[in-house]
């Protein structure tokens, strides 16, 4: 069982490397304009109230694997994650966690890849045990 | 006049609140999921579907022979399955000239060039007797930062490229999501006629300005002599293909067939 912090208040990553890395969390919701780019006041704000996404970017991490096959990333990788809630007609809560990695050492091209998650009712199901080598 | 016009066109070009503009043209990201893509997944793969067993008798009884005979040949994919294909998109709007809102969604998949609409205005679904198409009814709607589409009226298709069907009375629901230049999409299948609980898919495009989509066109040609009326299928218990993707992959048999997610039918057979 691993266990990853999310920082909201720390957008710089310090200490040694980890499998986990450093990850600044912010909320984020579109910015919003309808004129001229920039409006009045120059800025775009993004509309107040309703549902955004909990954008997530992590640094500092040891290399590791794109799939478990050898396919590798370097230190240097950047991960940026989004989670976005969506709730199904049935009344099942559901996240897309969307991954954007960036690699220049070992990628030509950002790797893209997105998983579904549906909120259990209860954590009778969750029942994580120690890995012991043999 | 001038002016005008130029003030129209910016107005027109920016979203309204708490949306973001699906125009213009997109990649198919293929990072993922490649037992989908391309030369199609392996006959017998129903892993991470969650089919009953009607849906099983129907895929096990499905002969890939089917894409050989003229009628189906060309014919294009689902709407629900459509952009798992080869499906890199040109998607333009339709504005309302004085509130410059949008009012219709086309999109273009590049797989046989089939065109979908997502309707922003509002409308009602068709009549329950209204036509069911490859594409349905699409209408489309906010919620935050997510465009939330309901689409109906569609006719019979298929889930998996392998013969798991998917019924004209299901529902589906697709949720378009923007983060830097990707657009995410999930796809929400439920039916209740080959589902035991609601299929979850996400795929991923990436803007892409540069991408200008060649024409599809497909015409439907005898490619093998076959008697008249011939209908590609096994007969049920008779399929010789079924076991060889377990077999291939290793597997468990009873986890390839797919069904109801949950710790018996995903974790154990893992832990296997």
């Amino acid at each position: 069982m691993q266990t990853r912090l999310l920082h909201f208040d720390e957008p710089d990553a310090s200490g040694p490397t980890s499998n986990q890395g450093h990850s600044f969390a912010q909320w984020q919701k579109l910015a919003q304009n309808r004129g001229l780019r920039g409006g009045a006041s120059g800025t775009m704000a993004p509309e107040p109230g309703g549902p955004g996404s909990l954008a997530v970017r992590t640094t500092n991490l040891l290399p590791g694997y794109l799939r478990r096959n050898g396919v590798p990333y370097s230190a240097d990788v950047v991960l940026a994650k989004y989670f976005d809630r969506f709730d199904l007609p049935n009344g099942e809560q559901w996240l897309l966690l969307s991954t954007i990695i960036d690699d220049p050492e070992m990628l030509t091209d950002r790797f893209v890849v997105s998983s579904q998650f549906k909120r259990e009712q209860d954590d009778s199901g969750w029942n994580p045990t120690q890995c012991r080598a043999l | 006049m001038t002016m005008v016009i130029v003030a129209c066109t910016v107005l027109c070009s920016e979203p309204v609140l708490a949306q973001f503009s699906l125009a213009g043209t997109w990649a198919q990201l293929v990072h993922e999921d490649q037992g989908e893509r391309g030369g199609g997944p392996r006959i017998g793969d129903y892993t991470g579907l969650p089919i009953n067993d009607a849906a099983r008798l129907r895929a096990d009884t499905w002969s890939p022979d089917k894409w050989t005979v003229p009628e189906h040949q060309c014919e294009p994919h689902p709407i629900d399955y459509a952009p798992l294909g080869p499906a890199s998109m040109l998607i333009t709007a339709d504005h309302d000239p004085d509130s410059c809102n949008v009012i219709a969604w086309h999109l273009t998949f590049s797989w046989m060039n089939t065109t979908r609409t997502i309707w922003m205005d509002g409308r009602e679904r068709p009549p329950e007797q209204a036509p069911r198409t490859w594409m349905g009814h699409s209408v489309g709607r906010w919620e935050g930062d997510i465009l939330v589409v309901d689409i109906s009226h569609v006719k019979e298709g298929w889930i998996r490229r392998n013969g798991i069907p998917r019924s004209d009375l299901a529902e589906i629901i697709q949720y378009w999501i923007l983060h830097e230049d990707i657009l995410q999409l999930v796809t929400v299948v439920d039916d209740p006629v080959y589902l035991e609980e609601p299929s979850v898919r996400s795929v991923a495009w990436q803007a892409h300005t540069g991408y200008r989509m060649g024409p599809y066109p497909c015409s439907a040609r005898v490619e093998i002599e076959r008697p008249r009326g011939f209908v590609p299928h096994y007969l049920p218990g008779a399929n010789p293909l079924l076991r060889e993707f377990s077999q291939d992959s290793g597997i468990p048999w009873e986890a390839t067939r797919g069904g109801r997610a949950g710790p018996d039918r995903h974790l154990g057979f893992h832990r296997q």
